[in-house]
């Protein structure tokens, strides 16, 4: 695979570099650590304080894009611009991870980065920064990052003046773990990690509360099967196959799928509660039935999720316009797969990838979607996890071919591509004498409109950025929508 | 030493919209202060003023303001530095970190 662009990453080519050289080595370095499947996440510069490094958004049509603060760009190093790409690189994995659970850990990983993903993250709040760093996902991005940029620094590029960033780096990690022990005690990842499941579980209490849906119910006694103390599960095939029934035609309605879905949830707390008590016998076989059938249930629930909320707003009402399904309609999963192969193939020639992204979207929309609704999970976990830098079937290449990129010079001309500076809402636009192509695009940021984050303080003020009131953005296709993300 | 009122102090973070389940934790480990911080604490759970008070030439308003905290979490970690069992080194480290500022990814 060639990233002829990774060697603007060096410490001496990266003072050379214009915005968008450097935000395409960037975007190498995406291709390089992301599973093949993964679809590619557009790299963008942002006008943010300070004290916001970068973030990573889902687009209202399911499209991934990651900021990074002009400021970490124009620096003379690259290695903190570096690394914060690397942290929001892996919260699209773990994203990526809850779409495709195979591609878990283990079965607490999967919990973890789930939960995360459906309401349960912790925004930083004036109260509550030991919470939001030292939450599973956090913890994971950081750690995956660290080793990562150390990786490409003293690994690959030799760099000897990158010592003294790294020793930053570790004083930094240790200052959160110092501050953390202060505000939670020795227990603190285990705090943070049990405040994510209470959220999540707040999360959803609060959309089943407004859904107020009699049906939801009436689903449960219908299709909710009891478990004895000891018991077996009883097995899908005995139970009603509710997600395929009903997903035989495509036109179930809003509450429908509240109630299958609800019905669905509440068969996944059932096995996990079954899991425990398998667990506490020490039954192995029944522990792999159990794990194996909670990520069916999983992926069940997320697909279920995902259809909903591609038809549906948040206040039920049937989405009409903006997610291009004539780009969807009549191709079948493999089909759909095999676009994206091509895309990823398209990604691992850069040159050729100028301006294909944008009739990707359409394609991105069918597994990707994310929504305002997609708190909607219900899974818990008590157990401990740190998260593991170099997952198994994650990160490929890691001996990095990128001997034919060496040769490459900075500032050598490069095609037009999509960068997008940020301007407007955004706060003061940067202003940069480049003569490279740059699109400027007018966004207007709307941040993580969810429930959750409407009855939050705030964080305008951090980061310089505009949050949106408005949940459905489905009558103006001249908006991008920002529909979640980590980082804030 | 001063134990918070924590019934008073939920209640008056509620209204600020915080997330109720971080406010919990927050609460559940927020520590007793030293009894000289008690009587601000009083004054701040009935008028939300925020007093001028530095400590260690970190000065409450400005830690505020600096690393995104509210009242009650500014005046506990002040307080770490009134704390008679602290080492020097702790007690430097401490006033290092208060002086570092946050970020986010």
């Amino acid at each position: 695979m060639s990233r002829p662009n990774l060697i603007n990453l060096t410490l001496d080519n990266w003072s050379k570099c214009s915005t968008p050289e450097k935000l395409e080595a960037l975007q190498d370095l995406n291709s390089l650590y992301n599973p093949k499947a993964m679809p590619g996440c557009e790299v963008v510069s942002a006008v943010f304080k300070d004290s916001v490094r970068g973030r990573h958004l889902y687009t209202e049509y399911g499209n991934e894009q990651i900021f990074i603060n002009q400021k970490l760009l124009n620096s003379a190093e690259p290695y903190q611009a570096v690394e914060t790409f690397l942290h929001e690189n892996r919260h699209s994995y773990q994203h990526f991870v809850v779409d495709h659970p195979e591609l878990a850990e283990n079965q607490q990983q999967y919990s973890e980065w789930m939960m995360a993903s459906n309401g349960g993250y912790i925004s930083p709040e004036p109260t509550g920064y030991s919470l939001y760093a030292m939450q599973p996902v956090e913890i994971d991005a950081r750690a995956t990052a660290r080793i990562r940029t150390d990786e490409l620094f003293e690994g690959i590029f030799h760099d000897e003046n990158y010592s003294s960033y790294k020793l930053s780096k570790e004083i930094e990690n240790l200052d959160l773990i110092r501050e953390a022990q202060e505000d939670l005690g020795n227990n603190y990842e285990a705090i943070a990690r049990e405040t994510v499941r209470k959220n999540f579980e707040r999360v959803n209490q609060l959309q089943a509360d407004n859904q107020t849906q009699p049906g939801a119910e009436q689903a449960h006694h219908q299709y909710h099967v009891p478990i004895g103390e000891v018991g077996q599960m009883q097995p899908e095939s005995s139970r009603p196959n509710i997600f395929q029934d009903n997903m035989k035609d495509n036109s179930l309605t809003y509450d429908e799928y509240n109630s299958i879905i609800a019905s669905e949830q509440k068969y996944y707390e059932d096995l996990r509660s079954h899991l425990e008590q398998m667990k506490r016998i020490g039954n192995l076989s029944m522990i792999e039935e159990d794990e194996s059938e909670m990520k069916s249930t999983s992926s069940k629930l997320h697909k279920l999720m995902s259809e909903r909320n591609e038809k549906f707003n948040l206040t039920g009402e049937e989405r009409t316009k903006k997610i291009n399904l004539d780009s969807i309609n009549g191709q079948t999963d493999k089909s759909l797969k095999s676009q994206e192969e091509s895309k990823v193939a398209n990604l691992e020639a850069p040159m050729a990838n100028a301006g294909t992204q944008a009739s990707e979207v359409g394609l991105d929309n069918a597994d990707h979607v994310k929504s305002e609704q997609a708190h909607e999970f219900s899974e818990t976990t008590n157990t401990s996890t740190r998260g593991r830098a170099n997952g198994e079937g994650v990160v490929e290449e890691t001996a990095i071919p990128i001997a034919e990129g060496l040769e490459k010079s900075p500032g050598s001309s490069l095609p037009p591509f999509e960068i997008k500076n940020l301007s407007s809402e955004m706060g003061p636009n940067v202003t940069e004498n480049v003569s490279e192509p740059i699109v400027e695009a007018d966004v207007d940021l709307h941040m993580a409109v969810n429930e959750v984050a409407q009855t939050e303080p705030s964080l305008d003020a951090m980061d310089g950025t505009k949050q949106s009131e408005n949940f459905d953005q489905s009558g103006d296709d001249q908006e991008q929508t920002y529909q979640y993300g980590y980082g804030l | 030493m001063y134990i918070l009122d924590k019934d008073k102090a939920r209640s008056l973070l509620l209204t600020k919209d915080s997330n109720p389940i971080v406010i919990e934790t927050f609460l559940d480990n927020f520590p007793p202060l030293d009894d000289s911080l008690g009587q601000l604490v009083d004054q701040w759970l009935d008028d939300q003023q925020i007093p001028d008070l530095v400590i260690d030439g970190i000065s409450l308003k400005h830690l505020m303001s600096f690393r995104d905290s509210n009242f009650l979490k500014a005046i506990r970690d002040l307080n770490k530095l009134l704390d008679p069992s602290l080492s020097e080194a702790d007690r430097q480290q401490w006033i290092r970190i208060l002086n570092t500022p946050r970020f986010y990814e």
